[in-house]
């Protein structure tokens, strides 16, 4: 690896889509500066798609790490970026509306909004572990903020303050993960210490404690079982889309993170590793779906059956390397689907403790597009076909029976039936429940519905045709990046 | 015994024992403004612990950062919040099944570091003195290094968001 | 690590020297306890309720924001301290390091429209 100034243009090219990001994080900020508050939304939203189409552009790429093996640029990463752009836009369709309704224009949510995509394709893409911790910290920062957002209200500050802390903490567990690992191989970058996996296996106990605390600081990210307390105050107190944004590009990125790093190690050959995590996926849909079905407020329900959701896709990380596919895949539909719940939930409320289920008694005939469109999201959440939650599902199912793992499907499956319960009984309020003057009164202005109706179509779209978005994953996957960039 | 290795034991016990009292002192403090000169104490000491292992940019950041800036917010939130003297504290279940986990986990890591130690690790450089680490943060760590710049501006937005006042109504 | 030695020497000397000085005061000086001599002083007024007055978040922000560009200055100083070295490249750490307070003084920018300096 010697330094060549002449290779940062080339490498600067190759992360051209975070370069961009960047530019139009800045570019916020001296908008937000300049009093030019209402364009900032826009220039954000595009300044996400922008990125995006710069991640799938056709491009030689003479490598496949950028910055001497920093960061990830070939392979699967530009879809990615695709990906947690695409969470960032769909976000950006109810904060507007949102924030205008709370009577809080806080713009900085846009700039902070770039600044956590960013880090979360940063975490994402390492290919070192350093960058790893870099991007988990810039979108962690984000995000804390993000949940003290309403600093006036009660609820907004203890969500900030728990998620502050326990986020501290776990940052705390994987970066001594980390560098236990240098400790004991002498690299931090990834493919390095993959090619020096006999040093890993040396010694047993401090490999396990070393990639065990990695693992825990993951898990607490993305909420798995053990680590999940936080969430349920947390969502209930952050604004509602936000916490949708927080329940879905967080997680995926971390799954990407936590996934990339676990296959390079070659993770399946361990079968603690394999245990841990397949026990970590099936307390998390147990106790998700069990705790939901009690749940009397909306964002609460939504916060368990996100702890529910990260079960089913560990279930999917733990069939290795045949299962990443189906872990992002996944992601990407829960994205939509969460996303649009979230903001569904945004658009009916006023207040941050006005989620209560039974104020939503009778929206069926008062507001019949918003109940469909909460139905669909629903249907979707429980895996019923033809909506896309169900193929998300069957991938999972499928990958994880393909590698042996057939009473985590099993298990999968049983607590599928009750995550269908209180899904299903939320659609039952809203359409047979007795109101006739519902208190709730959602209305869509313009970016709301448009955002809703791309989401719906969304979830439709990839029930009925998945290797839309299946295709090109496995074509990446497998490196033929030039043929998928034809056919977008 | 040369007077070097002499000088190395004494070097970390004299930093050990200092870092040991000033983490007794931090917990056992019932005033909060003694707790925090505790902790100086303390962080004081590990960047002597620091330089027994020749990291000496760590030492210094350990200075300047920790025991200069961080411990100044320290103090003021400890001013901010009015803290009193801590009353004495009732004994619960639950604080004795954190202390045994802790204490559980301390004894784990305290096992694997055991077994981790007189080896030493190939491939990692020395990289304790400030040249090394300002060379390779211009060069191979070039883009880690600058996308610190945009945790720092998150930081920054965050602080302006939340703890300035008229922000927003 | 004989090169420390030097260190240890001043911090040692140190450390005895002001627990000597105010050890000795306390032993050796006379003592005639009063009342008076015991008040905080404070111009020679009767001090009013406790030292530990609670105190504005003003304070708190300056040091947060003050932590921030501190952490921008570490970064700076094994770049300044290497800097001949890596002259060999030419302009190019001179840019790298440009970029990065580029980036934040568009952050400094931001902390004082916002009026985050203002002391209101």
């Amino acid at each position: 690896m010697n330094f060549n100034p002449g290779d940062i243009v080339n490498f600067s090219v190759m992360v051209a889509p975070i370069l961009f990001l960047l530019a139009v994080g800045l570019m916020l900020m001296l908008m937000d500066v300049l009093k030019a508050h209402s364009s900032m939304p826009l220039i954000a939203g595009l300044g996400l798609i922008g990125a995006g189409v710069l991640a799938v552009l056709p491009e030689k790429i003479s490598s496949m790490q950028a910055f001497y093996g920093m960061i990830e640029v070939g392979n699967i990463a530009p879809l990615n970026i695709v990906f947690l752009c695409l969470s960032g836009v769909f976000t950006i369709f109810f904060l507007p509306d949102y924030l205008k309704r709370q009577d809080k224009p806080i713009y900085e949510v846009y700039t902070l909004l770039i600044f956590a995509i960013i880090g979360m394709i940063m975490m994402a893409n390492a290919s070192d572990l350093l960058i790893t911790f870099i991007g988990l910290e810039t979108f962690s920062i984000a995000l804390y903020v993000f949940a003290a957002l309403f600093k006036k209200e009660e609820t907004s500050n203890e969500a900030g303050l728990k998620y502050f802390l326990l986020g501290a903490f776990a940052s705390a567990f994987l970066l001594l993960g980390i560098s236990l690992l240098y400790g004991l191989t002498g690299y931090t970058n990834l493919n390095d210490i993959a090619a020096n996996a006999s040093k890993l296996t040396d010694n047993p106990a401090l490999f396990f404690t070393s990639i065990g605390l990695f693992i825990i600081g993951f898990l607490f990210k993305v909420s798995a079982f053990p680590f999940h307390n936080w969430t349920p105050d947390v969502y209930s107190g952050t604004p509602t889309p936000l916490a949708g944004f927080m329940a879905t590009g967080s997680k995926m990125a971390a799954f990407i993170a936590l996934g990339t790093v676990l296959i390079k190690l070659n993770f399946t050959q361990y079968d603690k590793l394999v245990n841990v995590l397949a026990l970590a996926a099936i307390l998390s849909m147990i106790y998700g779906n069990v705790v939901a079905v009690r749940q009397k407020n909306l964002k609460r329900l939504l916060a368990y059956s996100s702890i529910a959701h990260t079960g089913y896709v560990l279930l999917g990380l733990c069939a290795g390397k045949a299962g990443f596919v189906a872990v992002i895949f996944y992601m990407f539909i829960y994205t939509i689907m969460n996303i649009g719940a979230f903001g569904l939930v945004g658009i009916a409320e006023r207040t941050l403790a006005d989620t209560d289920m039974d104020k939503w008694k009778g929206l069926g005939i008062k507001a019949p597009y918003f109940a469909a469109a909460m139905s669909l999201f629903l249907f979707s959440m429980a895996g019923i076909p033809p909506f896309a939650g169900f193929m998300s599902k069957y991938q999972v199912f499928i990958a994880a029976i393909g590698s042996g793992q057939i009473l985590l499907a099993v298990i999968g499956i049983l607590t599928s039936v009750i995550a269908a319960f209180y899904y299903i009984y939320l659609i039952v309020i809203m359409y047979f429940g007795k109101n006739e003057s519902p208190e709730v009164s959602p209305r869509f202005d313009w970016t709301t519905g448009l955002g809703v109706g791309l989401l719906a179509v969304l979830i439709l779209l990839l029930g009925i045709f998945p290797s839309l978005v299946l295709q090109p994953l496995l074509q990446y996957m497998s490196g033929s990046i030039s043929a998928v960039a034809a056919a977008f | 015994m040369t007077f070097d290795s002499i000088f190395q034991i004494a070097f970390f016990w004299f930093f050990a024992i200092l870092g040991i009292a000033g983490g007794i002192g931090l917990i056992t403090q019932k005033n909060p403004v003694m707790a925090a000169l505790s902790l100086i104490l303390n962080f004081f000491s590990i960047a002597g612990l620091y330089l027994s292992l020749q990291a000496e940019f760590l030492a210094v950041i350990q200075i300047l950062v920790y025991a200069g800036a961080i411990m100044v917010l320290f103090l003021f939130v400890i001013m901010l919040l009015n803290m009193q003297d801590e009353q004495n504290q009732q004994f619960d279940v639950m604080k004795g099944l954190a202390f045994l986990l802790g204490l559980g986990f301390f004894g784990e890591l305290l096992f694997v570091f055991n077994s981790f130690m007189g080896k030493s690790v190939s491939g990692a450089f020395p990289l304790g003195k400030v040249e090394p680490i300002g060379m390779q943060m211009m060069t191979n760590y070039l883009f880690p290094f600058e996308m610190i710049s945009v945790v720092l501006l998150a930081a920054l937005i965050g602080a302006i968001i939340i703890a300035k006042k008229h922000s927003y109504k | 690590m004989v090169a420390y030695f030097g260190m240890f020497l001043i911090i040692g000397i140190a450390v005895i020297l002001g627990v000597m000085l105010t050890g000795l005061s306390g032993i050796i000086g006379p003592k005639r306890p009063q009342e008076e001599k015991y008040m905080a002083y404070e111009s020679g007024m009767d001090p009013v309720g406790t030292a530990q007055e609670r105190f504005s978040v003003k304070f708190y922000m300056i040091a947060m924001l003050f932590i921030l560009f501190d952490i921008e200055v570490v970064f700076m100083y094994p770049w300044a301290v290497q800097y001949k070295e890596l002259l060999k490249f030419g302009w190019f750490p001179f840019l790298e390091m440009l970029t990065f307070i580029v980036i934040l003084f568009v952050g400094y920018i931001y902390v004082y429209k916002k009026g985050g300096l203002d002391w209101d």
